[in-house]
């Protein structure tokens, strides 16, 4: 008697085990979350989440998607200036080129989908002249007008509906005040859902300095295969994820909140930084809503899993 | 402290590094700074001193995207004289500055986006 109910618990152990296999490494996104405790108000609208949605597998083949020829080109280099990769933890397959004095520079990591042209001298110093920095809309132009020659088609980046352009974010960069060069990151979507975004993970940044000229350009964007379907999560599930404490929190100090208010449920995928190996990229929801403190009020997001992992459509 | 003349930079100091704003404290920053500038950083290549620190910044201030995010920006300022930002661990200017405050330069750069 007493060694079944060994074996059933350790059946019970492993289902469990397997229910969350593979889940998204939720921890990269923010605090863990005080499970049990808070009492939740669901107060958002899940109908317009989709019914299902894939875990993709990254397969590391054929990477850079353009192909090694298109980004030498745009780096200003040739195949003459490949050298010996020399960072830390590089593998046999990461590509290196620079020209004589540095100044340009290829570095391709196939494993991780990430690859970064530099162009120094670009971006103007102190002392030097600052002539044409793009505005955003020409930096906007810029960065779109490079993606065929990176491999990227239009349709794989996060759309803004209302501007009819692709979201982007601007970062900008001043020398006493005078713009020196303005950076665009675009974001990639798996089937209409955004990357979450984390650094340039799941999308490429672009710097343009002087005269519109390319500065730098760093792409995470790791190459993927459909591995599962899952139906998404419903709505007493994504309470039973923050019960269970299957999530994190933007907050620093989740054990003040007395009482949280969920407003919406947002779909995103998460891909990792380019020094994170990852083998599955998996959709995560934001949870969004008002934290009540004990003297405040507090949006705040919480990130759970968006899918039911025991749920096949 | 530029308008009043009190910054502490000297005519020896080469460059000030820092944040124009809050900043995360976190445990990469300065391991991929060093490794940036010695050209072992994912990236490749000796960067200098002032762009290893940025790009420090854009690897280390990172948080989700998400449409209701609420962290950032994150800026970075780095002060200096003229001759100075170009420095690397290998060739630095060998005469920083000549004294005059009015010769600083600083240079901010969002190393983490805002809000969208």
């Amino acid at each position: 008697m007493k060694a079944s109910r060994i074996w059933l618990g350790l059946l019970f152990m492993s289902a469990q085990t397997c229910v969350m296999a593979g889940a998204p490494p939720l921890e990269k996104l923010g605090q863990p979350w005080r499970a049990g405790y808070t009492p939740i108000q669901w107060e958002a609208r899940i109908d317009g989440l989709p019914k299902s949605a894939t875990v993709y597998r990254v397969v590391a083949d054929s990477f850079p998607p353009a192909g090694l020829r298109s980004l030498l080109a745009l780096a200003g280099l040739t195949e003459k200036d490949r050298g010996r990769p020399m960072w830390t933890g590089a593998q046999p397959e990461d590509m290196w080129f620079t020209d004589a004095d540095g100044a340009r520079s290829l570095a391709v990591h196939p494993a991780v989908g990430y690859l970064d042209i530099f162009r120094n001298g670009v971006v103007a110093l102190p002392g030097q002249r600052i002539d044409g920095v793009p505005d955003w809309p020409e930096a906007l132009r810029l960065a779109e007008a490079l993606l065929p020659k990176i491999g990227v088609d239009r349709a794989q980046l996060v759309q803004d509906p209302e501007a009819n352009e692709p979201r982007y974010t601007k970062i900008l960069q001043t020398m006493v005040g005078t713009p020196i060069s303005r950076q665009v990151v675009l974001y990639r979507s798996f089937d209409g859902i955004p990357s979450v975004g984390l650094g340039c993970a799941g999308g490429v940044r672009f710097s343009f300095g002087n005269n519109g000229q390319l500065a730098e350009l760093e792409m995470t964007w790791r190459k993927v295969v459909p591995q599962r379907k899952y139906a998404v999560a419903t709505k007493d599930q994504f309470l039973g994820y923050l019960k269970e404490g299957h999530c994190v929190c933007r907050f620093d100090s989740p054990s003040t909140i007395q009482t949280f208010t969920v407003k919406e449920v947002n779909p995103y995928y998460l891909e990792l930084r380019s020094w994170e190996p990852q083998q599955e990229i998996h959709p995560v929801a934001e949870l969004y809503g008002y934290a009540q403190l004990p003297t405040t009020n507090l949006p705040i997001s919480i990130y759970c899993p968006l899918l039911d992992y025991g749920q096949r459509p | 402290m530029y308008e009043h003349e009190l910054l502490p930079i000297n005519h020896n100091l080469h460059l000030l590094l820092g944040a124009a704003t809050g900043a995360y404290v976190t445990a990469n920053h300065g391991s991929v700074w060093a490794s940036d500038m010695l050209g072992v950083s994912a990236r490749g290549g000796k960067h200098s001193v002032f762009d290893a620190w940025n790009y420090a910044g854009t690897m280390s201030q990172t948080f989700p995207q998400s449409k209701h995010t609420n962290d950032g920006p994150v800026v970075f300022r780095v002060a200096g004289w003229p001759g100075c930002f170009a420095d690397n661990l290998s060739n630095t200017n060998s005469t920083p500055g000549d004294g005059d405050p009015g010769d600083i330069y600083w240079i901010d750069t969002q190393v983490a986006p805002p809000p969208q």
